[in-house]
């Protein structure tokens, strides 16, 4: 890992209209780090990452990428070094899962936009990765639920990102797939050394595949540091307010949330 | 293009044919096939045939070529653009400025003045100030779709009141002028009016031909569209202007078709897929078919009399989609 992060946020203020949803965040990522972004709802996780990406303009504070400020470099050029896979993605118009899989080509193409040979090598290489291949003439309307989110990580994955960007990618999908998603990522992350910033819900998740975390608490950082540092019984339930044991997993040697219902505690 | 593409565009190519053989032969008078031939490539043999061929209908099947395409191009587009299968190029407005313009133009008298440039510049005109308004109503929230649409129908409605109030104070035989214009046809021109229209039609289908994939992309939505590094807001400022172009030319030369710009994408977006790469030409293709040949059934049917085609568009076009969309499954529309 470098000294110098990929990527530094410092002092962000940011929110919709006149509300103020997160409030003076700062923090380094460095090269090849696979790093979680934990919270309750409402606490800014989707803002934040928002924020990162340059969707929404904070009100105060900077995005540094490489050291450059993200509102300095055109958005064509991002594109070329970060992908992002925000929530609930959809596609109006029935395209072929391979068609969907091309357009994340767009940012490296030149003006006349045709796929070359070495654009053809990626796409077949992301869908092989993602195990996409085989409904690659498909429309995405006859696809699962979680067919249909490895065929986005598929199209992000296109970009050949530095940089991966993904918000709650395993939002409504079962164990199975939740691992098979980010199986993909943690392999492209220790083969490749892609740097990873995902936002996710799923405590346990979080733990099993991140190198670091940062719990997010009404629009600030309660805690960061390794999955060990930050969930502790007593973070999580000053967090989340409610009860939590936490183990360890006995293969992973990763903190392990269970829950206990009000009744119970 | 796949195989599957191929084929559809052969079998598009030879209707295309199919349509401008039959579209020289029927009209006022009926020429056999032989003789339309003949007049084609020997037209010294019959001076009759060869006059009626190419002075009347080669002219207006070459605007009805134009029209077809433009019109069927920016619904595409336009569909495309407002992520919304509902559109067509006459959505946000720009048939209601037209119509505005055309109205004044017939109830003032103009073109007894002016000769025949007038009604079409002044429909273009109308078409114009629309899509202007619409634009700068649009400019002023980020060019967000929603807003688009609304300021789109809400000055479309506008208009529509205002040609009405115009028309419910002017004399008799005026408002049936309009009206005819309203309804659309291609049998008012001549072959000055189908280069001039044929300008405007083939730089906006150049236009949106060439950033198609852009096109696909939008269609993902704002925020995925910005992350694989679109500048979203420009590009539905540069579809939006190529496309209302586009309709406001057809217009011009050929008043409010209805229906082909939003039935004819459809129909083609079923058959090829919605990659605007290779829907916006089958489109093009489709409409240079389906109105040329609206527009032959349209001055057969009651010959010698003529039938505006926008009729012809309504009525066909509705009942063939329909029957389309009765035998398709619900979730292959689109």
């Amino acid at each position: 890992m470098d000294a110098a992060p990929l990527l530094k946020v410092t002092d962000l203020v940011a929110g919709y209209q006149d509300r103020k949803i997160i409030d003076g965040i700062s923090f380094g990522v460095p090269r090849g780090c696979f790093l979680g972004i934990i919270g309750p709802n409402g606490s800014g996780k989707t803002t934040l990452f928002r924020v990162i990406t340059g969707f929404l303009k904070p009100w105060e504070g900077e995005v540094l990428y490489q050291g450059k400020n993200t509102s300095r470099i055109p958005a064509s050029d991002i594109a070329k070094e970060i992908a992002v896979m925000p929530q609930g993605l959809e596609s109006t118009f029935s395209f072929s899962v391979e068609e969907l899989v091309a357009m994340g080509r767009f940012p490296h193409l030149g003006r006349l936009q045709k796929l070359g040979k070495r654009d053809r090598d990626v796409i077949r290489q992301v869908l092989e990765l993602t195990d996409t291949e085989d409904f690659k003439d498909k429309k995405l309307f006859e696809l699962s639920g979680g067919e249909r989110q490895r065929v986005f990580l598929a199209q992000s994955l296109a970009q050949e990102p530095k940089l991966l960007l993904l918000d709650e990618p395993t939002a409504h999908l079962d164990i199975g797939h939740q691992i098979r998603i980010l199986d993909v990522i943690k392999k492209l992350n220790r083969t490749e050394g892609m740097t990873v910033i995902v936002v996710l819900h799923d405590l346990n998740l979080a733990s099993l595949y991140c190198d670091q975390l940062i719990l997010l608490k009404d629009g600030f950082i309660f805690k960061e540091g390794s999955p060990s540092e930050v969930m502790t019984y007593e973070t999580i339930e000053a967090v989340y307010e409610t009860v939590v044991l936490v183990n360890e997993n006995p293969v992973t040697k990763r903190p392990h949330v269970l829950l206990v219902s009000r009744e119970q505690q | 293009m796949t195989y599957r593409h191929t084929k559809v565009f052969i079998a598009l190519f030879l209707l295309f044919i199919g349509t401008f053989l039959l579209g020289l032969a029927f009209g006022g008078s009926n020429l056999s096939l032989s003789s339309v031939v003949t007049a084609i490539f020997y037209p010294e043999k019959d001076s009759i045939a060869s006059t009626i061929v190419w002075q009347l209908r080669v002219p207006r099947f070459f605007l009805g070529v134009l029209v077809g395409a433009g019109l069927s191009v920016a619904g595409c587009v336009f569909q495309g653009l407002l992520r919304n299968p509902l559109a067509e190029p006459y959505t946000l407005g720009i048939s209601g400025g037209a119509a505005l313009g055309a109205t004044l133009a017939i109830v003032f008298g103009l073109p007894g003045v002016f000769g025949r440039i007038t009604l079409p510049l002044a429909a273009f005109l109308g078409a114009f100030l629309s899509l202007s308004l619409t634009y700068a109503v649009a400019a002023r929230r980020r060019f967000s779709i929603p807003t688009l649409i609304l300021g789109g129908v809400i000055l479309s409605f506008l208009f529509s009141a205002l040609v009405l109030l115009i028309l419910s104070v002017a004399d008799t035989d005026k408002v049936h002028g309009t009206i005819i214009w309203l309804m659309g046809d291609l049998s008012t021109t001549e072959t000055g009016m189908v280069r001039v229209a044929a300008f405007p039609i083939i730089c906006g289908l150049g236009i949106v031909l060439l950033m198609s994939q852009q096109l696909n992309i939008l269609t993902l939505g704002e925020e995925k569209a910005t992350y694989l590094g679109l500048n979203t807001e420009s590009l539905r400022k540069i579809f939006f202007l190529a496309a209302s172009l586009i309709t406001g030319a057809c217009v011009a030369v050929s008043g409010l078709i209805g229906f082909v710009g939003l039935i004819v994408p459809h129909f083609l977006r079923r058959l090829v897929g919605p990659n605007h790469k290779i829907l916006i030409p089958a489109s093009a293709l489709g409409g240079a078919i389906f109105l040329p040949l609206c527009d032959t059934i349209a001055r057969t049917i009651i010959a010698p009399l003529e039938l505006p085609v926008g009729v012809i568009t309504g009525i066909a076009g509705g009942l063939v989609f329909i029957s389309f969309i009765l035998k398709t499954k619900s979730w292959e529309i689109f």
